[in-house]
Parts: C-alpha cells; sequence; structure tokens
C-alpha cells in the first residue's frame, strides 16, 4: 500500500453520511458467509501484532 | 504492561452477587473487590480496548468477534466477491490494530472502523480501476527475463537479489493459502480450475487471488529502488535445476515442497 492510500484510510475516518451508516447497518443484518480458514487466520495475525506491541498472555 | 483502568471499570457490573458482597463486608465501608468479573460479552469498547492494551488475548477475541462479520458484512455487500473483500477486511483490521494508538474514544469504536472500512474500500476500488488497466494490457512474454541467470552481469545478480527480497517481503504480508495459490499456478502450473478443486475455493476466488499477488509484485517493483527490478520481471516458471534459486523466498520454497 502506498503512503497516499495508507493516509487516505484515516482521512476522516467518522465522516459519513446517514445514507451510508443505514447501508452499513443494512449489511449488518445479512448472513454473508464467512471462510472461517480466514477468519482465523486475520485473527492470529491481528493477535500476533497486538502481542509484540503490548505484551500479551502467552 | 499493567491494564489500565477506566472510568467503566468502576460502574456496577450486572452479574454481581450482591448477597455475598454484604456477608462478606467486614466494616461499613463499600467492598469492590469480590466484585464478580464482567463477562467479557458485557464489557463495553472502551474496557476490551483497555485489555487489548493490556496484552489480554481474550480481550482481543472479543473485540475481534464483535466488529468481524459486521466489517466483513459490509464490505461484502460493496464488493460481491469473497476474494476481494477478504483483501480489503485484511486491510482493514491490519490498519486498525496498528492505530489503535490514535484512536482518541471522542467517537465510538464503531464509527471510527467504519469509516476505517469505507476509506480502505474506496482506495481499494480506485487502484482496481487504474491497476486492472495496466494488468489488461500485460503480455505473458514480459515476464519473462531477457537473458539466463548464467549471463548475468553482477550488478544485475545484485540487483536481482534485492528485487526478490522485497517480493519475499510482500510475500510475508500475504496469507498461506494465497502464497499457495500464487505456487500452484506460477511454479506447478496447475490450472485454475484444478487449483480450484484442491483449495475448496470458487475459480473467481482463485483468479482474484493470483490477481492480487501479481498487483503486489507490480509494486513492489515501483517501490524497489531503481534498477532493482531485474530485465523483463523474474520468471520463476522455469524448471532449470542448476538455476539459482530467488533468495529469502522460504513460504514459496514451502509451499513447494508440501
Amino acid at each position: 500500500m502506498s503512503e497516499s492510500d495508507w493516509q487516505a484510510i484515516f482521512d476522516d475516518p467518522m465522516g459519513f453520511d446517514p445514507d451510508e451508516l443505514r447501508e452499513f447497518l443494512a449489511a449488518d443484518m445479512m448472513d454473508v458467509p464467512v471462510d472461517p480458514v480466514f477468519r482465523e487466520e486475520l485473527r492470529k495475525r491481528l493477535w500476533d501484532m497486538v502481542r509484540k506491541r503490548y505484551g500479551g498472555d502467552g | 504492561m499493567p491494564r489500565a483502568v477506566s472510568a467503566e471499570d468502576a460502574r456496577p457490573s450486572a452479574g454481581v452477587n450482591v448477597e455475598a458482597e454484604e456477608i462478606s463486608k467486614p466494616t461499613a465501608a463499600p467492598v469492590r473487590a469480590a466484585a464478580a468479573p464482567v463477562p467479557l460479552t458485557e464489557q463495553s469498547d472502551g474496557q476490551l480496548l483497555d485489555g487489548l492494551r493490556g496484552g489480554s488475548e481474550s480481550h482481543f477475541n472479543e473485540l475481534y468477534r464483535r466488529y468481524f462479520q459486521r466489517i466483513y458484512s459490509f464490505v461484502y455487500t460493496r464488493m460481491r466477491n469473497h476474494a476481494d473483500a477478504e483483501e480489503v477486511v485484511q486491510e482493514t483490521f491490519t490498519a486498525v490494530y496498528r492505530s489503535f494508538e490514535s484512536y482518541r474514544g471522542t467517537s465510538s469504536l464503531l464509527s471510527w472502523i467504519y469509516g476505517i472500512a469505507k476509506n480502505t474500500l474506496n482506495n481499494s476500488l480506485r487502484r482496481a480501476r487504474t491497476e486492472g488497466q495496466r494488468l489488461e494490457a500485460l503480455r505473458p512474454e514480459a515476464l519473462r527475463p531477457a537473458s539466463s541467470f548464467g549471463d548475468c552481469t553482477p550488478e544485475e545478480h545484485l540487483n536481482l537479489r534485492r528485487y526478490t527480497e522485497a517480493v519475499s517481503e510482500q510475500l510475508e504480508s500475504m496469507s498461506e493459502w494465497q502464497c499457495e495459490i500464487f505456487v500452484m499456478r506460477h511454479l506447478e502450473n496447475m490450472s485454475i480450475k484444478e487449483i480450484s478443486r484442491r483449495t475448496d475455493r470458487s475459480s473467481d476466488s482463485v483468479r482474484s487471488s493470483l490477481y492480487r499477488v501479481k498487483r503486489l509484485l507490480f509494486e513492489t517493483a515501483d517501490l524497489s529502488p531503481a534498477g532493482s527490478r531485474p530485465r523483463g520481471g523474474a520468471s520463476w516458471g522455469e524448471t532449470d535445476p542448476d538455476r539459482e534459486k530467488p533468495a529469502g523466498t522460504s513460504r514459496l520454497r514451502g509451499a513447494q515442497q508440501s
């Protein structure tokens, strides 16, 4: 990811309009299937990141 | 790091056995030490964040559980493709977890994470538009080296090594299955259909993943030091056993052995 892309992610992260919020909440009600392998791999990677930064249980 | 105590920690919690507290009270002074811990599922985002910053995996897990499906559903409804959705979700959560320090708590965590997801999604759609055009124009010959490794000058060897190290770094950021798919396609020369069957993923998902890996390699080439990209790009599809393997591509080698 380029530096400008990274910055863009944090461009006004709280800035969204009511329509967008409605869209988000509507998606929230959907039962979208997720690949459990992906979910678990991402969890492990993120936990590893957190553990390195803050220390961890194990 | 000790767990920081937030104001929310001081709130009375559900599930506290008041009667037991009363009995064990030695004096008239209120006793909070005997209070049962608030179940994680009932803790506020702030409490979970405090726990996470204190290194608690259970707090981390609860926060992840609370937001993963919501963000995934939102991204998927926009992309309508699991492979692309996974990529955006991965980028979103990586950005979120790298940036908890900058979350000031002035808005809800939900809206903060959602804002990051939305921006990541927009970034991804924009990149796909521009890079799609570049990739469409790419011909397979462009991925072949202009000369064999044996003909390389020392400078070209050095440049190739730098390039493959940069590629290796990018590969580390991908999930195992993305690497495996890349290896199956480009080192084992398997068809999309066969990869799809072996990995139990749709052809669409396999294609999207290959596209992403290709894009990563492009980004690496763009970001690598001037002149470090090998002429015409590196070709890993050749099978000359005497040929020097790209340095540092440990995950690729591991995948080949499996």
